[in-house]
């Protein structure tokens, strides 16, 4: 178990992280969103031993993040890591190796598809591959959780694929994951849970289907007729689009909204094609919170 | 940990010689100069026989140290490559540690080419005391690495450093006494010399006693630096 407490980080005058909470259980992979400057990055290294911070209390696993680091429980793949321009991945490996005392991993750089690199250097890799060379540097000690600060920022498409995947397989090993994303399809689909920071503080916790469904009351019913339109007139209905020769109405009341729209349909002889309530999106729900919504 | 020091310090020394900077600061750019200079030198001031030996090693040292091992400092202790490094838990001082002994490997060597060469390409004299000549090298070595440490630690960008190199490296060579004999300088440059770690390498190689109060004075300089250096680190180990 992980647990972020009341964490509290200024630099200078200024307080980046207003009182942080948040529990991560075992096994879990857990998503930190926020918008830039929010304090997602300053969050991970507090935990990561990498900050000091002024107030709060961070346990990963019974221990101080210092500790944590120290004894090998975590892994850390950073949003800027760099190694020295000429080391080979051959040598940043058995580097790596060498201080967390083991043996050799050669079969990471397989697994992660970078052993053909060996004899590269650190430079001439393009971003993919120092990404999976990163990644295969945090696990060399196969750490019970690992810290990935953006690991798909600047992939392609196929290396972002061979990167979610290697994090399921981690998941299914039991690693913990907690990773900063500003990807809100990587982290629906990866994540079981999701914390949103956003001016230093955590403003909704859950997962991902539980903060969409947080959402505000607000929805829109998109519509689809067939036939003559009479005038609408809806009590329900706040708002009215036409896009492509689909109707949108926004309704704070959905199911009262969903029967108007239907006895209208009825009323009108109209045929009705489709209907469907627009489900909001992480993304969406994300726009929400860091512009202001509701804190929950 | 010991294994772990050991093969940080072989990688540190391997990935410097593949380093085209050093290889041109601690290598290229010195033999050159000792080329150029050496055939000048003897050609138009016979006498500096005795001290070519010792003005060709210092430019060597100087040049190396200066130029060469602060660009490496700031790229280890640049923000990304420092965080990667503690993330394993790698040491700081480590860093810092390989850098002054991968130094003082590659200026002993360079040094070695030219007490090897000089007497053969120039006609130059050997040193009569070479334990003395040997310890004078070592601690002059040490102390312009520290100083170059220092200079990469403390300078945070790229063309900080060049200058903040250059404020140290220029003075060393025209105040030193390597160039021309230090006493022809009016009397203020002098003094401004003996803060100068080349003028009292300068001092002990050239000459044939024990120079104490040249070895104290780089002693007093590589404490201070080292001081500095100590200091940063931590400041830069517990950064905010």
């Amino acid at each position: 178990m992980i647990t972020v407490k009341n964490l509290i980080k200024s630099y200078g005058k200024e307080t980046v992280l207003k009182g942080i909470d948040f529990t991560v259980s075992e096994g879990e992979i857990f998503a930190l969103l926020g918008p830039n400057g929010a304090g997602k990055t300053t969050t991970l290294e507090c935990m990561e031993g990498l900050r000091r911070f002024e107030e709060g209390k961070i346990e990963i696993f019974g221990e101080t993040p210092k500790k944590a680091m120290e004894q090998g429980i975590i892994g850390i793949q950073l949003q800027s890591s760099s190694l020295p321009a000429n080391i080979t991945v051959t040598d940043a490996m058995k580097l790596f190796c060498s201080w967390n005392q083991i043996n050799n991993r050669g079969d990471l750089l397989e697994r992660l598809g970078v052993k053909d690199l060996g004899g590269k250097a650190y430079k001439t890799l393009s971003t993919g591959q120092k990404r999976k060379l990163h990644l295969a540097l945090a696990l060399t000690h196969e750490p019970k959780v690992l810290f990935l600060d953006e690991p798909t920022a600047g992939l392609d498409v196929e290396a972002r694929a061979h990167l979610h995947q290697e994090i399921k397989t981690l998941k299914e090993q039991g690693t913990t994951i907690i990773l900063a994303s500003h990807d809100m399809a990587e982290v629906e689909s990866l994540c079981d849970r999701v914390g949103m920071i956003v001016e230093g503080k955590m403003r909704s916790i859950g997962s991902p289907r539980e903060i969409v469904a947080e959402v505000e009351k607000e929805q829109w019913i998109e519509v689809q007729w067939q036939g003559e339109l009479p005038e609408l007139d809806f009590k329900y209905m706040t708002d009215h689009q036409m896009i492509r020769g689909v109707h949108r109405f926004k309704t704070e009341q959905r199911l009262a909204g969903l029967r108007e729209i239907l006895d209208f349909t009825e009323d009108s002889g109209l045929d009705l094609l489709d209907i469907r309530l627009e489900k909001p999106s992480l993304e969406e729900r994300f726009i929400e919170i860091s512009q202001g919504g509701k804190l929950s | 940990m010991m294994k772990s020091y050991l093969f940080t310090l072989y990688l540190k020394t391997k990935l410097d010689l593949k380093s085209a900077e050093i290889l041109i600061t601690y290598y290229l750019v010195p033999l050159g100069f000792f080329f150029v200079m050496g055939a000048v030198f003897t050609s138009i001031m016979p006498e500096v026989e005795s001290t070519l030996i010792a003005s060709m090693a210092i430019f060597a040292v100087t040049m190396g140290a200066l130029i060469g091992t602060p660009s490496g400092i700031l790229e280890y202790i640049g923000v990304d490559i420092r965080k990667t490094f503690q993330s394993v838990g790698i040491p700081l001082h480590t860093v810092i540690s390989t850098t002054v002994i991968s130094g003082l490997l590659n200026l002993i060597v360079m040094s070695l080419i030219i007490y090897l060469f000089a007497p053969i390409a120039f006609g130059a004299l050997r040193p009569e005391r070479l334990g003395l000549f040997i310890a004078g090298l070592l601690a002059l070595i040490l102390t312009t690495l520290l100083l170059g440490i220092l200079i990469g630690l403390y300078g945070k960008t790229t063309s900080m450093v060049t200058m903040l190199s250059q404020v140290v490296f220029l003075p060393s060579m025209m105040l030193s006494g390597i160039m021309f004999p230090a006493d022809m300088l009016p009397r203020p440059l002098q003094y401004l010399g003996m803060v100068l770690p080349a003028t009292h390498g300068m001092e002990i190689l050239s000459g044939d006693s024990l120079e104490l109060w040249s070895f104290l004075i780089l002693a007093g300089i590589s404490v201070i630096a080292t001081i500095l250096i100590v200091y940063k680190l931590q400041r830069l180990k517990s950064y905010s």
